[in-house]
C-alpha cells in the first residue's frame, strides 16, 4: 500500500481530514534517553521549516488511547520515540501498516493483545481506523539509545541525533505538503 | 499434596500484583491472596517539607488519580489552618474531583473492563482490549474515549493539566473561573450525558447474560462505607462518613477527622497493601467496601434526577444493597452520570463566578485530616506538623486498601467457582483478574508502588511449594 492509499479512507469512510500533520514526541525524560523523543518534539515545534497552521507537535510523556481521535484528523502521523533495538543515536524511520499495526505492537511487548497501559503507534491506528473507518499515513521514527537509567539529559549520541531526526522530520512534512 | 497457583503479573489493573491461590490435599481452594509487590513511601518523603507543598508532592502519588490525592491533601492543609475555602473555591475543588472521576470511571469501565464485558470472559486475550471492542463496537468505545478526554479537559481547564495539575491549594484554588472555561465545560454536557446514558442502557441489555459471574465475583455479606452529604446523598468531595451494613441498616455516621474511632489498619507480611477494618468488628471480621457500589448501597440518593432514576432500576435488578462486586461496573456508570449530572449543577449556580475563591491562614493546628471520594472510593490524608507547618507525619489510608480484604475474598470466591485441578486456564486466569478489576485498584495510590501493571498468580501447596505459576 502506498502512502498516499494509506491516507485514504478505510472502507468507504468520509471526511477529509481538516488538519494535515500531527506529530508526537514522548518519553520518560527523567529516564535520560526514554526521553529522546520528547526532547525532539521540543526541538520540531521550533523548527521554522515544520511550523505552519497546518502541523501540530506534540511533546508527551506517553501514547493513549484518546489520542486515537486526533490521530482519525490528520493525513499524517509521525511517531518519534526511544527505540531500545538500535544503536545509540541511530535512526529508524519506517512506515505502519494499519491492517498489522495492532498487533506487531502487542507482538513487540509479548503480550496477547492491546494494553491501556502501554499503547503504541501502531495500536493507535488501527483505534482510529476502528472508531472512525480513518487512517493516516502513519510512520515511526526509533532514536537508539545509550543510557535509561534514573536522571534528566540525554546521552551524547541521543542529543547528536536530534537534529538529524528533525531533518528527517522536516523532509516528511515537505513531502506531505507537496502532495496536497 | 496442596498446592499454590500463582498468577503474576495481575493485567488491566493500576499497578504491580500478583495472586496466590492456595490449595489444600483435596486440591479444593483453601485462600487467596492479592499481593502488591512494590512499594513507594511517600509517608517518609515527606517528613520534614513545608505542610503547603504537600497538595502539589501528594499529587505526584499517582499519575490516574493525581486530583483525588490534590483534594484529600487540600483539605488536610485546611485542617491545620483551620479555615474553609470560600464557597466557590470548594465549588471548583468539586468540580476537577468530579472531572477526575469521569475520566477514571470511563477509564476503568471502557478502557479495562468492556472487553470482557463485550467479548465474554472465556474469548481469546488476543482480541479482548480496547482496539478489538473498537473495531467490534465502535460506537462503544468511542463514547468511553470521548468521555474520558472530556473529563480530563474539565481537570485541564481548571487545573492547568491533565496530569498532575495544579490549581488546587491550601485554603482553596489558585485562580477564579472564567466565563470562558465555564462555557467550555457547559458546552459538553449534553454529549456526555447522552454517552452515559448509551452505555447504560448497552450495559442493562446485556447484564443478564453475567449473572453466573455475578454471582462469583466477590458476591459475599459486607459492611459499606461512603462519604454522604446533609440528606444522605452521594458526596464526592465532602459531607459525613456512613456505614451501612450488608441489609443497608446505617452502622456509623460520623464526621472524617474521626475517622480513627472507626477504622483500624492491619499489615500483612505478604502485601505492601494495608488492610484497613471496621474497628467496632475488629480485624478480619471488620470487612467492608467502598467505591461506586459502596457509594449507591450507602446513600440514599444520587441526588441529581437522572442518575436517581438509573439508581432506583439499579435497586429494582440487584437489591437495596448489592451485594456483588461484580454490580461496581454498573455502579460505575450510574456513579459517571451523577458526575456530569453534578458538573451541569455547579456551573448554573452563579456563585461559581464569584473571585472570592482562597481563605489565608497560618499554622493553626498541629494535625489534620481531609478525606474525599476518589474514584475507586474513600481517600484519607493524615498529616501531623510543628509549629513552624513542616511535616513531622503522615498516613494515607487509600481507597485499594479499603477494599484490600474483600478484594482477598472475592479472588478465592472466583477460584473456587472456577480452578478445576493444579492447572491454570485461561477463562480462570481472566475470572480471577476480572474480579480484581471490578474494584479498579490503583496500586500507585494504594501502596505507593513504582512502574507500571504486572501479573503472578501462583498455585501453592498446603506446605508452600509452587506447583503452578503463570507470570506476566
Amino acid at each position: 500500500m502506498s502512502p498516499s492509499d494509506q491516507g485514504a479512507a478505510l472502507g468507504g469512510g468520509s471526511g477529509a481530514p481538516s488538519r494535515h500533520v500531527l506529530i508526537i514526541g514522548f518519553g520518560n525524560t527523567l529516564r535520560r534517553d526514554d526521553g529522546a523523543g520528547a526532547a525532539a518534539a521540543r526541538l520540531l515545534a521550533r523548527d521554522p521549516r515544520i511550523a505552519g497552521v497546518d502541523v501540530e507537535v506534540l511533546e508527551r510523556y506517553q501514547l493513549l488511547p484518546e489520542m486515537a481521535l486526533d490521530i482519525a484528523e490528520v493525513s499524517l502521523v509521525i511517531f518519534v520515540d526511544a527505540d531500545v533495538r538500535g544503536l545509540p543515536g541511530s535512526i529508524e524511520l519506517h512506515d505502519i501498516d494499519p491492517a498489522t499495526a495492532a498487533r506487531d505492537d502487542a507482538d513487540a511487548r509479548g503480550e496477547p493483545g492491546a494494553s491501556s497501559h502501554h499503547v503504541g503507534g501502531g495500536e493507535l491506528v488501527a483505534l482510529a481506523a476502528a472508531l472512525t473507518n480513518r487512517a493516516p499515513r502513519a510512520v515511526a521514527i526509533g532514536i537508539g539509545v545509550a543510557d535509561l537509567e534514573l536522571g534528566e539529559g540525554l546521552s551524547p549520541a541521543v542529543e547528536a541525533a536530534l537534529p538529524r531526526v528533525a531533518d528527517i522530520v522536516a523532509r516528511l512534512v515537505a513531502d506531505h505538503r507537496a502532495q496536497r | 499434596m496442596s498446592r499454590t497457583i500463582t498468577i503474576d503479573p495481575v493485567t488491566r489493573i493500576e499497578g504491580h500484583s500478583k495472586i496466590t491461590i492456595q490449595l489444600d490435599d483435596a486440591g479444593r481452594v483453601k485462600d487467596a491472596h492479592f499481593h502488591v509487590t512494590q512499594f513507594r513511601g511517600f509517608e517518609r518523603i515527606v517528613q520534614g517539607r513545608p505542610v503547603h507543598e504537600m497538595p502539589s508532592i501528594m499529587a505526584r502519588i499517582c499519575g490516574i488519580c493525581p486530583v483525588s490525592h490534590l483534594v484529600a491533601s487540600a483539605k488536610a492543609v485546611d485542617d491545620i489552618l483551620a479555615v474553609d475555602p470560600p464557597p466557590a473555591g470548594a465549588d471548583i475543588r468539586r468540580l476537577i474531583n468530579l472531572g477526575q472521576i469521569v475520566q477514571s470511571n470511563a477509564l476503568s469501565f471502557f478502557h479495562l473492563s468492556s472487553p470482557d464485558l463485550l467479548f465474554g470472559f472465556d474469548a481469546d486475550p488476543a482480541v479482548r482490549h480496547i482496539v478489538g471492542v473498537a473495531q467490534e463496537n465502535p460506537q462503544l468505545a468511542n463514547d468511553g474515549i470521548t468521555l474520558r478526554k472530556w473529563g480530563q479537559q474539565i481537570i485541564e481547564r481548571l487545573g492547568g493539566k491533565r496530569i498532575h495539575p495544579g490549581g488546587v491549594i491550601p485554603g482553596g484554588v489558585a485562580d477564579p473561573l472564567t466565563e470562558e472555561v465555564r462555557d467550555e465545560i457547559l458546552a459538553g454536557v449534553p454529549d456526555a450525558l447522552t454517552k452515559v446514558q448509551r452505555t447504560l442502557d448497552w450495559y442493562k441489555s446485556k447484564m443478564m447474560g453475567w449473572e453466573e459471574e455475578a454471582s462469583h465475583f466477590g458476591d459475599f455479606r459486607s459492611a459499606f462505607m461512603a462519604l454522604v452529604d446533609e440528606k444522605g446523598n452521594v458526596d464526592h468531595y465532602g459531607g459525613r462518613l456512613r456505614f451501612v451494613d450488608a441489609d443497608g441498616s446505617m452502622l456509623e455516621d460520623f464526621e472524617p477527622r474521626d475517622f480513627n474511632d472507626y477504622i483500624g489498619e492491619a499489615v500483612e507480611p505478604w502485601s505492601y497493601l494495608k488492610s484497613t477494618y471496621y474497628k467496632p468488628m475488629g480485624y478480619p471480621d471488620g470487612i467492608y467496601r467502598v467505591g461506586p457500589l459502596a457509594r449507591m448501597n450507602v446513600a440514599e440518593a444520587c441526588g441529581t434526577p437522572l442518575a436517581d432514576e438509573e439508581l432506583k432500576r439499579f435497586r429494582w435488578r440487584v437489591g437495596r444493597v448489592a451485594s456483588s462486586s461484580f454490580h461496581q461496573h454498573y455502579a460505575r456508570l450510574i456513579d459517571l452520570l451523577h458526575c456530569v449530572e453534578k458538573i451541569e449543577q455547579i456551573l448554573s449556580k452563579p456563585e461559581i463566578m464569584s473571585k472570592h475563591v482562597t481563605a489565608t491562614a497560618g499554622i493553626n493546628r498541629n494535625e489534620g485530616i481531609g478525606c474525599s471520594e476518589a474514584p475507586r472510593g474513600t481517600l484519607m490524608h493524615h498529616y501531623k506538623v510543628d509549629d513552624n507547618g513542616l511535616m513531622e507525619w503522615a498516613n494515607l489510608v487509600i481507597a485499594t486498601g479499603h477494599n484490600n480484604m474483600a478484594m482477598n475474598r472475592s479472588v478465592a470466591q472466583v477460584a473456587r467457582a472456577y480452578v478445576k485441578g493444579d492447572k491454570i486456564e485461561e477463562p480462570m486466569l481472566n475470572r480471577v483478574e476480572a474480579v480484581i478489576r471490578s474494584y479498579d485498584p490503583c496500586l500507585s495510590c494504594s501502596t505507593h508502588s513504582l512502574g507500571d501493571m504486572a501479573l503472578d498468580i501462583q498455585l501453592l501447596s498446603p506446605d508452600g511449594e509452587v506447583v503452578d505459576r503463570v507470570k506476566r
